[in-house]
């Protein structure tokens, strides 16, 4: 195959044209396949070679798809961008004609693919050359796709195994990826609307429902929908291939402070096997209520927290850290009236500087507001009351996860989720993970303390050593 | 808001406080400089102690002769700046006067043919070729046979629609038959003729001055041929349109007016007289009507010679030569033997008979009508010897009553050669001589002609012909070719659709902005115009000299005269900066800030000034929470910043954050935070951006405001623009968490206020319950019932 030439190349991409075979043309048009690799393909003149043996309308892109080989050959990425543009517009047209056919389908995937490396290329050629404006030419690809994507969505006279509406979730996914790219997340919006109308909606290919599936999870962590944002991310946590390691990391990078949030620490192994042990100082301060070692974990990997856009999100589990050191204060006090100073004493001794009463108030009234404690201030005492029964609930029953949006949530149905339907091992080990974590928790009344016994005697002896005498006087 | 302001009330009762408190040492107040006599600021360029000169003009570069002069006048009196000349600076010299800023108005499309057919004025040169007033009467019964409207008929689809094909199909023959190309040419400059009659008699009915008809009377009665009548009718057109234009119709002394001079010998010394006429009347300004009228009228066809591009077609053109090529025309349809009907004139008599009919109708003068007729006359000639060129089918075709509709058709044709233009130029030249856009004209004009060409000044010929030496491909390039080579004449085919007429209408804006850039920097300016033109090249260079210039949002391509150059918007930022302390009034000053920034724009400036600009607009917008403006101003400053760098990019970086926080975009403030570089984080306007960021994530209230307090620069304006939502909030959670009542006072803390009055501002809307009178207590398991409803 990489040794072709050009005749045999023409003659059989021709002899699969006839056949109505889109895998096969797809293939013959491809930057994914051998055929990319001969160099006789584009020898001098081949648009002759190329219009004497492929007829039209095939020609066409033949002879802009080999131009576009010349172009990669020569790195030029640029031009071989608006080659392959030129590909996909002239292929939208002949895809609009073709009438209740729809097997070109998969001509489309490759081209709109390239299309789209292409232009990621060209955009870093751009952008050595000193352009101001990156992602200028994903923005173009993306009206490119834009065009093939209403060829798709408007084919509904068709039957349903010979409808081009097929095709949209694919071209669909290729847009999201353009559009985070590019940090127009608002433009998905019409999309997934789309995609929510289709009747085909849960019948599309596993692998772009994941694909989907990841994205608007993740659309949904920057709406601060977490609750959504989980649901779709373990979805496609769960269903990724097994082989697909790097695509499950990449959910896990969004799964993980979306489950932390919501109450699931992840587990060590989990984390180690995925390599985001970035994660794990994350999860071992919000575990043992850390805030200071909170802090450090942020501070030390936050380039990496930031890149990843999860940074916002891992900075919430510092309302989760207050809780959970605050629950310590309250376990050490052994009372239900707790003094506002302890808590502040506790907050001084994580290294919060800048401290005074007034914001503890606000700290803990933001966790009462959430639910996180269960009982109120008592402004008069200066005290916190807390209800004799279960005064921190477990934060994966908490009804409003974040502030302002009811969220109803059993949490029973969040630990089930994947182990009844499990296509693939590693996703549902993972989720089992995760659950096992949960369920875990859930046997146990005190969160965190159980899990760190060391720690805890660590911190109780220190809290005794430099405040008992101070809480003592209150 | 009222109370919900950032400010504390001492900091709203004083200006200087805030700075002190707020903005931090090097940040003195941006726009309270001059409150503060005797305080220098060093940020601000153009302080110099008071009394003196504040401002000059030119402190930038601008090479200027007149400096010494002007800082010698010592009649800077601060508010009004006094104008500099504006020819003394370098850039202005440069630029030419503004050209006229459009092309004469769109013709109409076509009239009916019917009509059109019916009266066509010769143009006067063919007047003297040959009358066959017996033909007239022999044709007169055949032309009664045919309807105009059968006529029409036939008309009507070549009018239009053909003339480019025939042009194109039809060039090379031209080229070899010169005598031809005259007749058709001669044909063809029929209508102006007749627009002037008509636009004449309409004229005199309508609002002439009485001294003025008197006027035209003698000169008419002073004629003794249909010639002189014809050569009248130019002279005083020339002089009508002229005074037209200089408004002076009313006012000339029409009486003491010299009477056309007639004399043959004028007209037979046509093109240096003409030439230069035709100079004098194209740049358009300071000729005696008289002269020009004289010149026009006496010797049209010198007039055309002078107008013509290419010398040898004036072998062809000239009309002392036409007399002879009329007589060859004559010769070649004889020795072809056309049909029997046809010879002898006879097709002339039938059109001239028309013509008497449809100068009757019209009421145009029998004399007219007759001059007519040897217009018509020739265009038969031409018919005659089309035919002989074309060979024998054409012949059949065109030998029985068809031939007369046909060859109307034909001579209609817009196509047009040097002959007709030499006609069209006598008449430019009188009209270039008039100049005028006035309607009156023009516009009938262009009813009865399809040939603007005919409305283009020389200038604009020029203009043609140099944008064909730039080689602008298209329908210009064609034109600017049949320029050129002199003998194409492809003119009016071109521009008989109203769209090639927009068309061709912008391309005059081209040149001339092309000409006026010289600011070649537009590679760092580029509009985003997907698959459009590239307005990016099109910068010019403002010469309006207006310190204050009210905004508008241009609609069309900017006029540089409209435009200011730097150095007086650099007067005009002063002027809004004064202002503003002066008297806050953030509409005009917005106003004003816009029209800078638009300046700026099309002329494509981005330097550190823009960048002092979009600060400064930024920063009332700030004062004044225009947020709309504010964002413009700091997208823009983004990108200025990204390019140029400046002094107060960090505090640009802080507003930003502050104000993805007020529109709570994510998406955006993980953008902008992935983007810093420590040094940045560093700086105390961002390092305050970025904890105010974090203590509003958490819904640490009682952080938040306590940075929205201690704010540095103005970012406390901008805090202030989302500070009641988050009180809102706050209070909510405040009033669940606390139990059984909260004290005014702790809430009054925790949520910032600067007063309790503000307090009871803000509270006075939301369902609040309290527990005592004196409403020091808020009554929390009361309130928490209507928490749901805010």
């Amino acid at each position: 195959m990489a040794t072709m030439n050009l005749n045999q190349y023409l003659r059989e991409i021709q002899s699969s044209w006839e056949s109505r075979s889109g895998t096969e043309v797809s293939e013959f048009l491809s930057f994914n396949h051998p055929h990319v690799m001969s160099t006789k393909l584009t020898a001098e003149g081949f648009e002759k070679s190329v219009e004497r043996l492929v007829e039209s309308p095939l020609d066409e892109l033949v002879i802009l798809h080999l131009r576009c080989l010349n172009c990669v050959n020569q790195q030029k990425y640029l031009e071989a961008y608006s080659e392959q543009s030129a590909l996909v517009q002239a292929f939208t047209k002949l895809f609009q004609t073709q009438k209740e056919d729809n097997w070109a389908l998969f001509i489309m995937y490759v081209i709109s693919l390239d299309l789209r490396m292409f232009a990621i290329k060209a955009d870093k050629e751009l952008a050595k050359k000193g352009a101001d404006k990156p992602g200028q030419t994903l923005e173009k690809a993306a009206e490119c796709l834009m065009g093939l994507f209403r060829v798709c969505a408007a084919d509904n006279r068709s039957s349903d195994e010979d409808t081009k509406r097929w095709g949209m979730l694919y071209l669909v996914n290729q847009l999201f990826k353009i559009y985070f790219r590019i940090n127009k997340l608002h433009l998905c919006k019409a999309l997934i609307r789309a995609i929510d109308a289709s009747q085909f909606k849960d019948h599309f290919s596993l692998s772009q429902q994941v694909t989907y599936r990841y994205y608007v999870g993740r659309k949904a962590i920057f709406e601060s929908d977490f609750k959504s944002a989980e649901k779709f991310l373990t979805y496609a946590f769960e269903r990724c291939h097994r082989e697909c390691r790097n695509n499950k990391r990449l959910i896990l990078i969004y799964l993980i402070p979306v489950k932390m949030l919501l109450g699931h620490l992840p587990t060590p192994h989990l984390l180690r096997k995925y390599d985001l042990l970035q994660f794990s100082e994350v999860v071992q301060a919000v575990r043992e209520g850390n805030l200071r070692r909170l802090n450090n974990a942020l501070l030390q990997h936050d380039a990496f927290f930031i890149r990843c856009g999860v940074y916002l999100i891992l900075e919430k589990l510092k309302v989760t850290t207050y809780r959970n050191l605050f629950k310590k204060v309250t376990l050490l006090m052994k009372t239900h009236q707790i003094p506002i100073e302890a808590y502040l004493e506790a907050l001084k001794f994580m290294g919060v500087e800048d401290i005074d009463l007034d914001e503890t108030q606000c700290i803990i009234a933001n966790l009462i507001f959430e639910n996180k404690i269960k009982g109120y201030i008592s402004n008069s005492h200066n005290k916190l009351v807390i209800s004799k029964q279960n005064p921190f609930p477990p934060l994966a029953a908490i009804m409003k996860v974040c502030r302002g949006k009811e969220i109803s949530v059993s949490s029973f149905n969040l630990f089930t989720l994947g182990c009844v339907d499990r296509p693939n091992p590693a996703a549902s080990q993972a989720s089992g993970n995760f659950a096992g974590e949960a369920v875990a928790r859930q046997t146990s009344t005190c969160f965190s303390l159980k899990n760190n016994e060391v720690d805890r005697k660590e911190l109780i002896n220190r809290i005794k050593n430099e405040f008992l005498t101070k809480l003592a006087t209150i | 808001m009222g109370d919900g302001k950032p400010n504390t009330p001492q900091q709203q009762a004083n200006p200087q406080q805030t700075n002190q408190a707020g903005w931090q040492q090097p940040y003195a107040g941006y726009y309270n400089y001059g409150a503060i006599p005797g305080q220098s600021y060093p940020q601000f360029p153009y302080q110099v102690p008071h009394g003196q000169m504040t401002y000059y003009p030119y402190a930038y570069g601008y090479a200027t002769p007149m400096q010494g002069q002007w800082m010698g006048q010592g009649t800077w009196n601060g508010n009004g700046y006094q104008m500099p000349p504006v020819t003394s600076t370098a850039g202005n010299a440069s630029v030419p006067p503004p050209l006229p800023s459009l092309p004469p108005p769109l013709p109409p499309p076509p009239p009916p043919p019917a009509v059109t057919a019916s009266y066509e004025p010769p143009p006067p040169g063919s007047i003297k070729f040959t009358i066959p007033s017996k033909g007239n009467k022999l044709q007169k019964p055949k032309q009664e046979n045919k309807s105009p409207g059968s006529a029409g008929t036939i008309q009507v689809p070549q009018y239009p629609t053909n003339p480019q094909v025939a042009a194109s199909g039809q060039q090379d023959n031209r080229s070899k038959s010169p005598e031809r190309v005259l007749a058709q040419s001669k044909i063809s400059s029929k209508s102006p003729e007749r627009v002037l009659a008509q636009s004449k008699i309409s004229r005199m009915v309508d609002d002439w001055p009485p001294n003025l008809r008197h006027y035209i009377e003698r000169c008419y009665t002073k004629c003794q041929s249909c010639v002189d009548q014809d050569l009248v009718e130019l002279i005083l057109k020339g002089k009508i349109s002229s005074a037209q234009r200089d408004g002076i119709v009313f006012t000339k002394d029409w009486d003491n007016e010299p009477l056309p001079n007639l004399s043959r010998v004028e007209i037979n010394v046509p093109t240096s007289g003409v030439a230069s006429g035709m100079k004098a009347g194209t740049s358009g300004f300071s000729v005696t009507p008289t002269k020009a009228g004289v010149t026009v009228g006496g010797s049209p066809a010198g007039g055309a010679s002078g107008f013509r591009m290419i010398p040898n077609s004036g072998q062809n053109v000239s009309p002392f030569k036409a007399t002879p090529s009329g007589v060859e025309i004559s010769a070649v349809k004889s020795v072809t033997s056309v049909a029997p009907s046809l010879k002898n004139g006879k097709p002339t008599n039938l059109s001239n008979s028309s013509y008497k009919t449809g100068a009757s109708i019209l009421g145009i003068s029998a004399l007219k009508a007759s001059a007519g007729n040897k217009q018509n006359q020739i265009s038969f000639q031409l018919k005659g010897q089309r035919k002989a060129l074309y060979g024998a089918a054409l012949r059949k075709s065109s030998s029985s009553s068809s031939s007369s509709s046909s060859s109307r058709s034909r001579s209609r044709s817009p196509i047009r050669s040097p002959a007709s233009r030499r006609r069209s130029s006598s008449r430019s030249t009188s009209r270039s001589r008039s100049r005028s856009p006035s309607h009156s004209r023009s516009s009938p004009f262009s009813r009865s002609s399809p040939t603007p060409f005919k409305k283009l000044t020389k200038s604009q010929q020029k203009k043609l012909k140099r944008k064909n030496q730039k080689k602008l491909v298209g329908a210009t390039g064609k034109v600017g070719a049949v320029l050129g080579s002199g003998n194409r004449t492809v003119l009016g085919a071109n521009w008989s659709s109203p769209d090639k007429l927009r068309k061709r209408q912008a391309r005059f804006h081209v040149p001339k902005n092309i000409r006026l850039s010289t600011l070649a920097d537009s590679s760092l300016y580029r509009e985003d115009v997907t698959g459009e033109e590239d307005w990016s090249n099109l910068l010019i260079v403002g010469t309006c000299c207006e310190v204050e210039k009210p905004f508008f949002r241009l609609t069309a391509a900017p006029d540089p005269s409209t435009v200011r150059p730097v150095h007086i918007l650099k007067k005009a930022l002063y002027k809004v900066k004064t202002s503003w302390i002066a008297n806050p009034d953030y509409r005009s000053c917005c106003d004003q800030m816009k029209s800078i920034r638009q300046d700026l724009t099309v002329q494509g400036i981005r330097d550190s000034f823009t960048v002092e600009v979009y600060e400064t607009h930024a920063r009332l917008a700030l004062e004044a929470a225009d947020h709309e403006e504010f964002n413009q101003c700091q997208t823009q400053l983004k990108a200025l910043h990204h390019e140029l760098g400046g002094k107060n990019l960090q505090e640009f970086i802080a507003y930003r954050i502050l104000y993805y926080i007020f529109t709570k975009s994510t998406m955006d403030l993980n953008t902008t935070m992935a983007s810093l570089t420590p040094t940045e984080k560093s700086d105390e306007c961002v390092a305050h951006a970025l904890e105010v960021r974090s203590s509003w994530a958490l819904a640490n209230f009682r952080r938040f405001f306590r940075l929205y307090n201690h704010a540095p620069r103005m970012s406390s304006h901008l805090i202030s623009w989302f500070a009641d939502r988050e009180r809102k909030l706050a209070l909510k959670t405040l009033i669940k968490a606390y139990r059984p009542n909260i004290p005014v006072e702790l809430v009054t803390t925790q949520l910032g206020f600067p007063t309790l009055d503000a307090w009871y501002d803000f509270s006075k809307e939301l369902p609040i319950v309290y527990s005592d009178d004196s409403k020091a207590q808020i009554d929390c398991k009361a309130s928490t019932v209507n928490l749901t409803a805010w």
